[in-house]
């Protein structure tokens, strides 16, 4: 099994991303299933999901944040051994630090997971924004991520996405940063940058 | 005396003095499993909600079949309806078990911005009172939250005697928080953060009328119960998420003032930390020494806790609830191991981190007694 976190905060693309993702993977007979939270923007949205007939899961929240992981691990668990998926989309918590997650992941006894890819979406309407109120939080999601992509480039300018890809870069010089619209979905070709493997 | 209140008060002497940083003679040990009490005794999580009593009971059986001879506390009193409890301290909709879900599932947040823009003038023009008065149908049933809290005052002292019973010591009923972590809870995540940008003076008069009402739930709540500890609740206000501008100024101050109030009026704070603090820890210096229980969950460093804040306040934790769940036995006793090695042997209470998940694994949580059994002893 295959797992991707796709963070990004409210608003970002993430949705749109996730879904375009998993209509992507479909053209390569994969089996994906997608795992929210009810905290998080797909949680809220998880009907939209799955009127497309995807597989959604959600993490049981009873706590605010600290049992999501082992929600998450358990979830993971059940994926693996009753539905053999190939790829697990995971949506964390927008209050989960992605270092918790990946620890939690790296924790799993088991061996189901194959891979661990993190991309990371960033409004560039919004970064300066969350970057004053959240820079604990959106420094370490940009430093752990895998990939990232700087959506809405429909709507920003071309200041706006070249302050965003300065702020990215003065976090970390060296991530793979790609910029895109998600304005009707994943541009063809993206799914393979979002997930190495299929190379 | 009998031999259950002789060994009752022992622990309350042994659970005060870890607060009061004096040695001990064991490391004490208290149980945190909310949900999981219920899966591990096979009570439906319907039924561990529906019933307060059940929720005390349970809890109680549960703690008795892990190891009565371990626990000296519990981190809070198991005492009212949960969902309720839950609702009134996030301003969120929780859906139940048994009515919005299945039977045997945990209940769920579901935080969306129930509270609006406007709902900041509200407050400021009528008062948090009021403003929870007209907020709270959007997120409950009225009626059912003035029974729980009619429940509660009539049966509490009946609950912290259910535990006096069981030997067990409740280190804290109830809590309150920062005025952050209400207005986060209602306004969801998500937004309140872009409120904070664009909305700041607004939101900091907003906070310093709320503060005097959290200050005074703290007291209600510690009066009400005869337990001289409350929770004071950091979700969503740590050091990992928040910039360190906005941390001092929209929580940090906040946390000091309602902590300060609490122990002037001797009320111990349990400060339930979710998230890393790690960052700010020199700053809870500032708190007043001995009258804080930092408790934490797993992400903090409690080695820095310890190098820090080792001779001010003392910590409770913080077996994390992915361990408990994703670990092997050989895994927790390692954990409980090197904690009391390195954050022990004063100042330490034994207790799950934030709280053993409703999938904790039974083994795992009996690893952790037998760990605390093997290594807990001091002298």
């Amino acid at each position: 099994m295959n797992v991707l976190l796709i963070a990004g905060f409210l608003g970002s693309g993430k949705t749109t991303a996730i879904i375009g993702l998993a209509q992507a993977v479909r053209e390569y007979n994969l089996k994906v299933a997608i795992v929210v939270n009810e905290i998080g923007e797909i949680g809220i949205d998880d009907q939209v999901l799955r009127q497309l007939d995807f597989d959604v899961w959600e993490l049981l929240s009873g706590c605010i944040c600290c049992s999501l992981t082992g929600d998450l691990l358990e979830t993971l668990d059940k994926l693996d051994n009753e539905y053999d998926v190939d790829l697990v989309i995971v949506e964390p918590s927008g209050a989960a630090n992605p270092q918790q997650i990946i620890d939690a992941l790296e924790s799993h006894s088991g061996e189901l997971i194959n891979s661990v890819f993190t991309t990371v979406i960033i409004d560039p309407l919004r970064i300066d924004e969350l970057i004053a109120i959240l820079e604990p939080l959106i420094s370490s999601q940009i430093e752990l991520a895998d990939l990232i992509i700087i959506s809405k480039t429909d709507l920003a300018s071309p200041g706006d996405i070249d302050q965003a890809k300065k702020t990215v870069r003065g976090i970390s010089g060296e991530v793979r940063l790609l910029t895109t619209s998600l304005k009707g979905g994943l541009e063809p070709g993206l799914e393979k940058e979002m997930l190495p493997w299929l190379n | 005396m009998s031999d259950m209140q002789t060994l009752y008060e022992e622990r309350r002497v042994r659970i005060e003095k870890t607060i009061a940083l004096e040695p001990v003679d064991r490391i004490p040990t208290a149980f945190m499993g909310m949900a999981f009490a219920p899966r591990y005794m096979g009570m439906s999580i319907a039924d561990f909600c529906e019933n307060p009593e059940n929720r005390t009971e349970v809890t109680l059986a549960a703690m008795d079949k892990l190891g009565a001879d371990v626990w000296d506390g519990i981190n809070k009193l198991p005492c009212g309806r949960i969902v309720p409890q839950l609702t009134a301290a996030w301003l969120s909709h929780i859906a139940a078990p048994g009515r919005e879900l299945p039977e045997d599932t945990l209940w769920q947040v579901q935080e969306t911005d129930v509270m609006k823009p406007e709902d900041y003038d509200v407050i400021l023009d009528k008062g948090w009172p009021a403003f929870l008065e007209g907020y709270y149908p959007r997120v409950i049933d009225v009626d059912e939250l003035t029974e729980m809290k009619t429940w509660v005052v009539n049966n509490i002292q009946h609950v912290v005697q259910r535990c006096r019973d069981h030997g067990y010591v409740p280190i804290a009923y109830g809590g309150t928080a920062t005025p952050f972590e209400y207005l986060c809870g209602g306004r969801s995540m998500g937004k309140f953060f872009i409120d904070l940008y664009r909305e700041k003076d607004k939101i900091r008069e907003v906070m310093d009328h709320m503060l005097p009402y959290m200050i005074q739930e703290g007291i209600n709540t510690a009066e009400l119960s005869g337990i001289p500890a409350i929770w004071v609740g950091g979700w969503r206000s740590a050091s990992s998420l928040l910039s360190p501008k906005i941390w001092d100024e929209f929580v940090f101050p906040y946390f000091l003032e309602l902590v300060n109030a609490l122990a002037d009026k001797g009320i111990i704070s349990v400060l339930h930390l979710d998230q890393d603090w790690t960052r700010d820890l020199e700053r809870f210096k500032e708190l007043p020494a001995k009258m804080c229980l930092l408790n934490s969950d797993g992400m903090t460093d409690l080695r820095k806790v310890k190098e820090i804040l080792g001779d001010h306040m003392a910590v409770m934790g913080d077996v994390p609830a992915a361990l408990l769940y994703a670990g092997t036995p050989d895994d927790i006793f390692t954990y409980v191991r090197e904690l009391i090695r390195d954050v022990g042997p004063t100042g330490l209470i034994l207790c799950p981190g934030c709280d053993a998940p409703i999938n904790a694994k039974p083994e795992n949580m009996e690893a952790m007694v037998a760990a605390s059994r093997e290594y807990g002893q001091v002298s």
